[in-house]
């Protein structure tokens, strides 16, 4: 009888492992539409939809990702470890390119911070970011403006972005769903899914072999191991579209 | 009896198979390590590639500062000198308090904080204060990661085995956290 408990409470413990860690800080989660997350509510609606579609059309024809986050307060964290952080969470920008940028406004504190992922710091280097934050973004700010600020600054930051891509966007608020995509990744999440099952199952395979022979040894000295499964999951998210771009800390910022 | 030597040889295996994973993941975590270690080597180069830049923009509004400028420029070279992790941070510290100088003293000049160029070094500057921030932050994580992996058993026996010895932290003390702040 008591094994069988033992059991079931190691499968918990090791589930535990397989999910990530609960990062130290406490980061939100985008919202099914993904590039904007307004806490502030300083947008309006035609802003937050110019802003969804035109990334829309962006993310289809480039994988570039810019995505707009705004918050009360960073409760004490520096903006720029916040930024990096939320920006490495969200995976922002596809994986090949690294082409995302995060705009993340704090209204409390008054700071903004523009994170540039390693494959547009050519477009947006970090004198540029800091030029459009302080002639295009901050003046609207400083007047209260924050929903002209933002999609001015989001604006130049396309003109950059369109430039390096050789490309042009439709920057007409769109109102048909022309650029709807379904499965926002390629190959990369349903691998990951398989993977996920075929991992689960060896699992189970696993705990029956080593409690029916072993006692549970294996199953013990397999949890000090550590993070050897914690690796996969923290990618895995499936309605939120972060194409798993990366940032080295570049960019820049500003106060009002 | 068969059972018996059934079992034996699936420990067998199964401790043949735990040796090898373990070792291979020792080698990609000092392979991590590296990797970021390389990183931070880069991102402090980038800085000190900003430098002659600043120097010979403040030289044209403030040729008179020039204790302040030598600090930095002897602190850029120190950091060049270095070979350890540790040694790194020191030298990384020095430099960072003498750019602080260097800050404070621009601000008796605004002509010279007026100018574009200048302007546009000091994002360049914060923008890669903050990579080297990141950089640190990711290697020293990578440390971490790897140091209490080989010192957890039983991987360090494998760990001594093998010679993974400990890695150094790129450190910086508490009282050397004063990065350079910018006023925009």
């Amino acid at each position: 009888m008591r094994k069988k408990y033992l059991s079931i409470l190691c499968m918990l413990i090791l589930i535990l492992n397989i999910t990530s860690y609960a990062a130290e800080l406490a980061l939100p989660r985008p919202t099914s539409d993904f590039y904007v997350y307004d806490e502030s509510n300083i947008l309006n609606k035609e802003a937050k939809e110019y802003i969804i579609k035109t990334n829309e059309e962006l993310y289809k024809k480039t994988g570039a990702q810019i995505v707009v986050v705004t918050i009360d307060s960073l409760e004490n964290v520096d903006i720029n470890e916040y930024a990096v952080k939320l920006f490495e969470e969200w995976g922002i920008g596809s994986r090949e390119y690294d082409n995302g940028v995060l705009m993340l406004i704090v209204t409390e504190e008054r700071q903004i911070w523009i994170e540039v992922g390693y494959g547009l710091e050519g477009a947006l280097p970090d004198s540029r970011v800091g030029n459009i934050i302080e002639d295009s973004i901050l003046p609207y700010f400083r007047e209260g403006e924050y929903s002209d600020g933002i999609i001015s600054g989001f604006n130049d930051i396309i003109d950059e972005v369109e430039e390096e891509y050789s490309i042009e966007l439709n920057r007409n608020i769109i109102n048909e769903d022309l650029y709807r995509i379904d499965g926002y990744e390629t190959e990369g999440d349903i691998f990951s899914g398989l993977r996920g099952i075929l991992v689960a199952i060896g699992i189970v395979v696993f705990l029956v072999i080593d409690f029916k022979f072993f006692n549970g040894f294996l199953t013990y000295s397999l949890i000090f191991r550590g993070r050897r499964f914690g690796g996969y999951s923290s990618r895995d998210y499936r309605n939120n579209r972060g194409g798993g771009g990366r940032s080295g800390g570049g960019g820049a910022g500003g106060r009002w | 009896m068969k059972k018996v030597g059934f079992i034996i040889i699936a420990v067998v295996i199964f401790l043949g198979v735990s040796l090898i994973s373990s070792y291979n993941s020792l080698v990609g975590m000092e392979e991590k390590v590296n990797n970021s270690w390389a990183q931070v080597e880069t991102v402090l180069k980038r800085r000190a590639d900003l430098i002659p830049n600043l120097v010979n923009t403040v030289k044209g509004y403030a040729s008179h500062e020039e204790e302040v400028l030598t600090q930095i420029t002897e602190a850029r070279a120190r950091i060049n000198n270095a070979n350890t992790p540790g040694e790194y941070a020191e030298a990384n510290a020095e430099f960072e308090r003498a750019l602080n100088n260097l800050y404070v003293v621009v601000e008796n000049y605004p002509e010279l904080k007026a100018n574009e160029n200048f302007s546009n070094l000091q994002y360049e500057l914060a923008g890669t204060e903050n990579r080297i921030s990141v950089a640190r932050m990711r290697y020293n994580e990578a440390v971490q990661e790897y140091n209490t992996k080989i010192r957890r058993f039983p991987t360090n026996i494998l760990a001594n085995l093998f010679g993974f010895d400990e890695k150094q932290y790129f450190e910086i003390d508490d009282e050397d956290r004063q990065v350079p702040e910018v006023n925009f």
